[in-house]
């Protein structure tokens, strides 16, 4: 593994890798990925991770106030790409950290691991910037393809990239679903990665226009059935890092701070230990200071508007 | 021609191997109409056959949302409509689909016009009206209000004389949004369709109980248009406007500007949307000249997008945001659709007239909105 730990001391300072070495890699962590569940287990203490979105200096700001990988465990909940202005650093250093310590990181698959998102908010197009092709952003969608869709801590806490469907009851008929693809537009694995709690009870359609929203009662029941404690997700932007909903039986985490550079929101990582007690680690934007200006970012200013 | 990259999967063991596949997309061609003769009534009955299925015009009264003057003046606006909701023979106890289309500024109700033959195809039914001082309509104020009341009202009279809407029992042919609407009942599913200065008026009529009495709908679809980006816009809106030709020699030579300067990208829909935008010059004055004095409404500006992104997220309709960039969004929005609040979709390789450089894509989209939210027409 001694090419991988080269490659990892490439990436934290924020360097590419070359066309080849992540065809390889991306090929390689297929073969881990292959043998992991749909619902992963994943032992406690760990700290689990919300979207991040390219926000590269704020990933290694996490990793400052985490702990580094392997030290700790880490779960991360999915949208690694898109949006920010440093897509490839982050899933090319996830990826390898993956393929590093297979044990110690556990990937799940958001809704923006997909080539039909991907293509639209950001990480096609920076591939083919940086790389001057979209192999590289093929090689990544194929890894998409092999990511798992949940994980349950300690056999209790149950993590998503975005909540409960109505089509699933028992953690089993998660295990059933063929996730080697695209994800659908509709459907249990669409509703894995895009639904959202809601105050309204039962399942509702999205605004989103995909995935449902979910209510009390939908977690209640999951729970029950699943002899689970909770459920945690991320997906949705929250102003302060992280929420708590229906009476601490589901919480959002949200690891991307200052989305986009400009929400001015803070972010945090759940921190669980060995007892399964949570904390939520709330932290802001890397300082301008430790963070790179993206170079040749032609910002495209609308004309018209009327 | 384009094309549609399309992905297939061939299992091999447990190992993925994917090719893709070009698969072709039909081409769109749009007979122009040119008028030259004829009255209004005509041309508008000759040009709503040829792209939506039928025209007419709808005589309404001034008004705005606080004072009522439907009697001191009218306006003229043709309005645009078609598919099946429209059609004679339709079965009464079938549900129906209307997206009641709003055009931009300095545009017309041809905007629409490329789109809507794909979502007739679709079994989709559309209303679009020439708003006041645009395409064929008379002239008469920009401000906000006699917008909404030119765009209720158009639309009202069309649904009401087809049965797609029921007016309640305190309202009349000229009621205005300073009367307002009492209990008016859609009989069938409304979406309200606003492109950028309409956008602004779409989510207007959406997020007020009063206006959306006129209209009542239970989709908003915005298409391009974000408060932030507006405003940030508009110090250079004014330098924009001021450098385009004044006149042109010809309508030809108008389309052919559209496209040269990137503004519009598909030649097909600009020979179709661009006519409508500009007039004969008159007054022994040579070739053509705009139809709308686009520049002289820069002091409504401000009351046509502030507040609006705030609007938007608290209409209780399912919402739908078409953008051509997701640069485009301002920040309240871009958190509200991180927090799931409205449907955003990004169109790629179009510019602000999304709907005309990318029909087809744009009707699929908006198919895609109504088929989620099972507002489909049902079959006959």
């Amino acid at each position: 593994m001694d090419d991988v730990d080269k490659c990892l001391e490439k990436l934290k300072r924020c360097e590419l890798l070359s066309q080849a070495t992540i065809k390889d890699i991306c090929t390689r962590v297929i073969d881990v990925l292959l043998d992991e569940s749909n619902v992963c287990e994943v032992d406690a203490p760990v700290t689990v991770v919300g979207d991040v979105h390219g926000q590269f200096y704020d990933l290694l700001e996490i990793f400052q106030i985490g702990g580094e990988c392997p030290d700790t465990r880490y779960l991360f909940l999915g949208d690694y790409v898109d949006r920010g202005h440093f897509n490839l650093e982050t899933i090319t250093l996830l990826t390898c950290l993956k393929l590093r310590w297979p044990d110690r990181i556990t990937l799940l698959r958001g809704n923006h691991e997909s080539r039909q998102i991907t293509q639209v908010y950001g990480f096609y197009k920076e591939v083919v910037q940086k790389y001057g092709s979209a192999d590289v952003w093929s090689y990544f969608c194929e890894v998409f393809d092999y990511l798992p869709l949940s994980a349950i801590i300690a056999g209790k806490i149950f993590c998503v990239h975005g909540g409960l469907s109505p089509a699933v009851l028992s953690v089993d008929q998660i295990k059933l679903i063929d996730r080697f693809r695209e994800p659908p537009s509709e459907g249990v694995f669409a509703d894995l990665l895009w639904s959202d709690p809601s105050d309204r009870d039962g399942f509702n359609l999205s605004q989103r226009n995909a995935g449902h929203l979910f209510g009390k009662d939908t977690v209640e029941r999951f729970l029950h059935v699943n002899g689970l404690s909770t459920v945690l997700r991320a997906h949705q932007l929250c102003m302060e890092g992280y929420q708590i909903h229906f009476d601490g039986l589901l919480a959002t985490v949200w690891s991307a701070p200052n989305y986009c550079y400009r929400c001015g929101n803070v972010a945090s990582i759940c921190e669980i230990d060995a007892s399964l007690n949570r904390e939520f680690n709330v932290f802001s934007a890397a300082p301008e200071d430790r963070r790179e200006v993206p170079s040749g970012q032609a910002k495209q200013v609308p004309d018209y508007f009327l | 021609m384009c094309y549609q990259w399309v992905l297939t999967g061939e299992r091999v063991g447990r190992r993925l191997r994917r090719t893709p596949a070009a698969v072709p997309v039909e081409d769109t061609f749009l007979d122009v109409v040119v008028m030259s003769s004829g009255s209004k009534g005509e041309q508008v009955s000759v040009i709503g056959a040829s792209y939506f299925g039928q025209g007419t015009v709808v005589t309404t009264g001034v008004c705005s949302t606080t004072e009522c003057s439907c009697g001191s003046g009218s306006l003229e606006l043709p309005v645009y409509f078609g598919g099946p909701a429209f059609a004679e023979t339709r079965d009464e106890q079938a549900s129906q689909l209307v997206f009641v289309c709003i055009h931009g500024g300095g545009m017309s109700a041809l905007s629409f016009a490329p789109m809507a033959k794909h979502l007739v195809a679709k079994g989709l039914s559309i209303v679009a009206m020439d708003l006041p001082a645009h395409g064929g309509a008379t002239d008469g104020p920009l401000d906000m209000a006699t917008l909404i009341g030119a765009a209720i009202n158009s639309a009202r009279r069309v649904l009401i004389d087809h049965n797609l809407l029921v007016p309640g029992s305190g309202a009349s042919e000229s009621s205005c949004p300073a009367a307002g609407w009492d209990g008016s009942t859609p009989a069938a599913h409304l979406v309200l369709v606003g492109h950028s200065m309409g956008g602004a008026v779409a989510t207007r009529i959406a997020a007020d109980p009063q206006l959306s009495a006129g209209l009542p709908a239970v989709g908003l679809t915005v298409l391009d248009v974000v408060e932030g980006t507006a405003l940030a816009a508009a110090d250079g809106m004014g330098a924009l406007l001021a450098a385009r030709p004044a006149s042109f020699d010809s309508v030809d030579d108008a389309v052919a500007w559209h496209l040269a300067t990137g503004l519009m990208r598909n030649p097909d829909s600009a020979a179709t949307t661009v006519p409508p935008l500009v007039v004969d010059a008159g007054d022994g004055g040579e070739g053509v000249v705009w139809r709308t004095p686009l520049a002289s409404s820069a002091d409504q500006w401000d009351s046509w997008y502030i507040g609006l992104s705030e609007l938007f997220l608290a209409v209780p309709h399912r919402k739908l945001l078409v953008l051509a960039a997701t640069d485009r969004l301002d920040t309240q929005l871009m958190v509200g659709q991180m927090q799931g609040k409205f449907q955003l979709k990004i169109i790629p390789d179009v510019g602000h007239w999304l709907h005309e450089d990318d029909p087809a894509g744009v009707a699929n989209t908006l198919h895609g909105f109504v088929h989620f939210f099972g507002w489909m027409p049902s079959e006959h």
